[in-house]
């Protein structure tokens, strides 16, 4: 692990080779991870491991002329190549009228700190939640899998203009899936933390084994549009789709589903409910959240969609400069609001319709329209008249994320996945009408 | 200006590494002359096994990537990556354990050789059955991609040029308004030494160009983008410069702009014409997934998922019609896959998946090679650097040509009424890999034996089991074309795997053709 000292002391080193070279300039990016995993499946551990890396990114820029070498060696040695070679490709290149210069000095807002105890953890620390899941499952008579990794990460930013900025984090995450013996049912449940203590391995496997069990000898539920009540990781995978369409410059080139005919885009239109506000904050610790981008730039918690409405879209500095309007930079740390209905509260809600645990293999099928394709796993139940009515199949789905917010009625409590094994994302409960359930997969 | 250029880059063309069409004894030192390499090695092996450790593998891995991006006419990114490191692998206690370092000296092998077999003696206490590895020679080799063209040794200017023109071409085509290009090579040297004796040393080059048109229709505030369909490939520059990038790129410019106007699909069952540049993907996830064993017995149930092709099924189970054979084969020229010997150290092999339509194999690592009674390791370990884990990674995989000569135009011919499916577009399959649904980048009604008009808005979708056997027809061996992909994701953490498909144009009776349009 780089701590801010050692990782300034060689950004330090880099940029003053780069000095060296009249006119360059250049922007410096160190990356340091720490950590491991422990895996598990057919109620036995199958692999672990104990890594480390380390990544040294340098942006050199002659005017306009740019190029970025990297690295994963921190020798004398190592860093005079790494120069060398974006240097070299730098002088090779053509000019690129949208490279922009190396931010300086900025003002950062306090971010989350570090876990220690999450920091130093290693394979005795896993083993107890790795445990606690297989005795569970042993005696439950049901077959489970799960993954549970922790990391101790810094990233430090440098420039030739004298940005400086350093932060460390830690992230632990733990999650399994449980399978009938008849293999007609399955469940999961995963969390995500940023302090490896508040993972409870005995809560997770409870539940993904009671789903699994509650899941087993679905009936035949049709296709067709229903009422579907989304649990937190299926309204995460679904939004996330939403989250990647909120590009200023594709809206405003004309090829995003926020563009509008004849130009412009459709920042301060109502497009959803009141309920439906969307935050990124990079405080937000258990999000593993921090204070700046990959560029530098100074980053503050911001909603996006407010009360329905979109109020703005993600600009980095060149298109920024552009259009004439601020940098936003990448946010992190995002959340979708959650509400005040139980879970109890929704189900009660629905004459007929579907309660869904997550989703499985996305894709975007029209950035116009933001429709994409995906299918149910690991628990669908069918609710009638307020109240669960049983196991059902899984289906795929082919649905526009936009419509799933139009159409939300109630929220719930929110929680934390990991949306298809990347960001973290915190989502609600969402209960939302006319969900297209186009076929039925017979996957368990 | 030009010269300047080139001078920077020493043998530049003249410098193409020497092509190695074969394995040859590893006499020599090897690809990398680093002398501390032996004594890192000996370190860490010597280490694991004073730790206790039953077996270990050590491998040091050297990769490289160099990427190049172009939006319009400008280039807007140029990236050099180097990453260096060991990762060691060991059983002890019938447990695997594992731990890597990126700083490559004998001091820290010994101590992660070390670490990783604290780590195994952790596990083994939540062991039910001992990993026991399927037997193999300790082989001594060498093996690297073959190639006229290192493209790391290819001046940067060829490629700056080609990206823009490539944009410019694009761009020339009315109602084009956005052009983005790439060029990726990556370089993976890998060292792999093991307890047993075995000492192979490899470098796999692999090279990715591609272009996107995207055409804007403001006035109906609408857009679409075409993508050119040439697959990543193991190869060198000569696969780019033989391409027919630069040669098509006004039609796939012309053929943005259509899609904007094209008219949408009418969902409903057609008969489909499937080329090679999109059945490769479907082969992929319908057929590569389902034969990876540690899935179909569960290994792999959190995350990416089980598989229908369970090995009750072997030799019972009519995957496909019976003139379709699919097999794996690690060493299929310039697949992604391709390579001497796998992560464990197994030479690499070719066999049948599917046979004759019937289900008849898997892919197996030496972990896994006993679990369905097979004496030896189909050598499909691979491990995507050198901090990951070794496990099951699926093998360039595909559906063999007919006997007869069939191109993909005899196809069309020969179809009264359907679709032709040209590209990868959109792609989605269940986490037991039966229900799948695949878009595309082009479509055209087929009618009375003609391409007609463009259609857009389609997708295809269907089950594993009914589409295979509803193929009637496939292209012969002039008509086969290797796809593939740089990245197939798998395990938890995700590793990322190159792979090829080779597969011809094939025809499938009444599959349900959805409108994404109109979801």
């Amino acid at each position: 692990m780089l701590l801010q000292a050692k990782a300034r002391a060689i950004t330090g080193r880099v940029l003053a080779r780069i000095a060296k070279t009249a006119g360059a300039t250049a922007r410096v990016r160190l990356s340091s991870t720490r950590g491991g995993y422990t895996r598990f499946a057919v109620n036995t551990v199958t692999a672990a491991a104990e890594t480390e890396d380390v990544t040294l990114s340098v942006t050199i820029a002659l005017g306009q002329r740019a190029a970025e070498a990297a690295t994963n060696q921190l020798d004398d040695g190592a860093l005079d190549d790494v120069v060398a070679r974006a240097l070299r490709f730098a002088r090779l290149v053509p000019e690129n009228p949208e490279a922009m210069a190396p931010l300086g000095a900025q003002r950062y807002g306090k971010g989350p700190t570090a876990d220690p105890h999450t920091a130093r953890a290693a394979a005795v620390d896993r083993a107890p939640l790795a445990q606690v899941a297989l005795d569970q499952a042993r005696a439950a008579k049901v077959t489970i899998a799960g993954f549970i990794e922790h990391a101790h990460e810094s990233i430090s930013l440098a420039s030739s203009a004298g940005l400086w900025a350093h932060h460390e984090s830690t992230r632990g995450a733990a999650s399994c899936s449980a399978r009938t013996p008849d293999a007609t049912g399955a469940g999961w449940a995963g969390a995500v933390a940023h302090r490896l203590v508040d993972l409870d391995g005995a809560a997770l496997a409870r539940v993904a084994i009671d789903k699994a069990q509650r899941s087993a000898q679905p009936k035949k539920l049709e296709p067709g549009r229903y009422t579907v009540i989304l649990e937190p990781a299926a309204t995460a995978s679904l939004v996330s789709f939403v989250i990647g369409a909120l590009d200023a410059r594709e809206a405003d080139e004309g090829r995003s589903c926020f563009s509008t005919p004849g130009g412009g885009t459709r920042i301060g239109e109502k497009l959803f409910p009141d309920t439906i506000v969307l935050r990124s904050d990079p405080t937000d610790a258990p999000l593993g959240a921090r204070p700046f981008d990959d560029a530098g730039v100074p980053l503050a918690p911001r909603t996006w969609i407010d009360r329905g409405a979109l109020t703005g879209l993600v600009t980095d500095p060149y298109w920024a400069q552009h259009q004439h309007r601020a940098a936003t930079g990448a946010p992190n740390g995002w959340s979708l609001a959650g509400g005040g209905s139980t879970r109890e509260a929704l189900i009660a809600g629905v004459k007929r319709g579907v309660l869904i645990t997550r989703f499985w293999y996305l894709g975007l099928l029209d950035p116009r329209t933001l429709a994409a394709t995906g299918l149910t796993r690991d628990g669908v139940f069918l609710i009638e008249d307020g109240a669960i009515a049983g196991p059902v199949n899984n289906f795929r789905f082919n649905q526009s994320a936009l419509d799933v917010l139009a159409s939300c009625d109630a929220l719930g409590q929110t929680a934390i996945t990991r949306v298809d094994a990347g960001f973290p994302f915190r989502a609600p409960w969402l209960r939302t009408h006319d969900f297209n359930l186009a076929s039925i997969s017979e996957a368990v | 200006m030009t010269l300047t250029r080139r001078s920077f880059l020493a043998g530049t063309g003249a410098g193409a590494l020497a092509a190695l069409a074969h394995p040859i004894a590893a006499s020599a030192r090897g690809l990398l002359t680093d002398p501390t390499l032996d004594a890192v090695i000996e370190r860490a092996l010597s280490a694991a096994t004073r730790a206790g450790a039953t077996y270990a593998d050590v491998r040091v891995v050297r990769q490289q990537r160099e990427a190049l991006y172009a939006r319009e006419d400008k280039l807007v990114g140029v990236e050099s990556s180097d990453s260096y490191g060991i990762g060691v692998r060991v059983l002890a206690g019938g447990a695997w354990g594992f731990a890597s370092t990126p700083r490559v000296t004998p001091a820290e092998a010994a101590r992660i050789a070390t670490a990783a077999v604290g780590v195994a003696r952790a596990n083994a206490k939540l062991l039910r059955t001992p990993v026991v590895l399927a037997p193999e020679p300790a082989h001594v080799d060498v093996w690297q991609t073959p190639m006229t063209k290192d493209p790391f040794k290819i001046p940067l200017e060829d490629k700056v040029d080609l990206l823009l023109a490539l944009n410019r071409e694009v761009m020339a085509v009315p109602g084009v308004r956005f052009a983005a290009s790439f060029h990726e090579a990556t370089s993976e040297w890998k060292r792999f030494a093991s307890s047993e004796g075995a000492s192979i040393e490899q470098r796999i080059v692999r090279i990715g160009p591609g272009y996107e048109a995207t055409a804007i229709d403001d006035k109906l505030g609408t857009f679409a983008s075409r993508a050119h369909d040439l697959p990543p490939r193991q190869a060198g520059w000569e696969y780019v410069t033989d391409s027919s990038l630069l040669a098509d790129a006004r039609r796939i410019g012309q053929e943005a702009v259509e899609k904007l106007r094209a008219p949408s699909v009418t969902a409903g069952p057609r008969d489909l014409v499937i080329a090679p540049s999109n059945l490769w993907l479907t082969v992929h996830e319908s057929i590569g997934h389902p034969t990876e064993l540690d899935r179909a017995l569960g290994y792999e149930a959190n995350f990416a998922g089980t598989s229908f092709a369970t090995p009750d099924l072997l030799h019972k189970l009519q995957l496909a019609a019976p003139h379709l054979t699919f097999y794996a084969d690690k060493t299929t020229p310039g697949g992604l896959a391709t390579c001497g010997y796998d992560d464990d150290g197994v030479a690499t092999q070719r066999w049948n998946l599917v046979e004759r339509g019937v289900f008849v194999g898997y892919q197996t690592t030496r972990e896994q090679a006993a679990w369905i009674g097979e004496p030896r390791s189909r050598g499909t370990a691979y491990a995507d650097g050198f901090g990951a884990f070794p496990f099951q990674r699926m093998p360039n995989v595909s559906l063999a040509p007919g006997a007869r000569t069939r191109s993909l135009d005899d196809l069309v011919a020969a179809t009264d009424d359907g679709i032709l499916i040209i590209g990868r577009g959109s792609w989605s399959i269940d986490h037991q890999r039966k229900n799948f649904q695949f878009g595309n980048q082009l479509a055209y009604e087929i009618k009375r034996g003609r391409r007609t008009r463009m259609l857009k808005d389609v997708a295809y979708h269907a089950s594993t089991i009914q589409f295979w056997n509803a193929c009637d027809l496939v292209g012969g061996a002039d008509s086969w074309e290797l796809g593939g992909a740089m990245a197939d994701g798998k395990g938890e953490p995700v590793q990322l795997n190159p792979i090829s498909h080779g597969c011809p144009p094939a025809r499938f009776k009444q599959i349900d053709v959805v409108n994404t349009g109109r979801p």
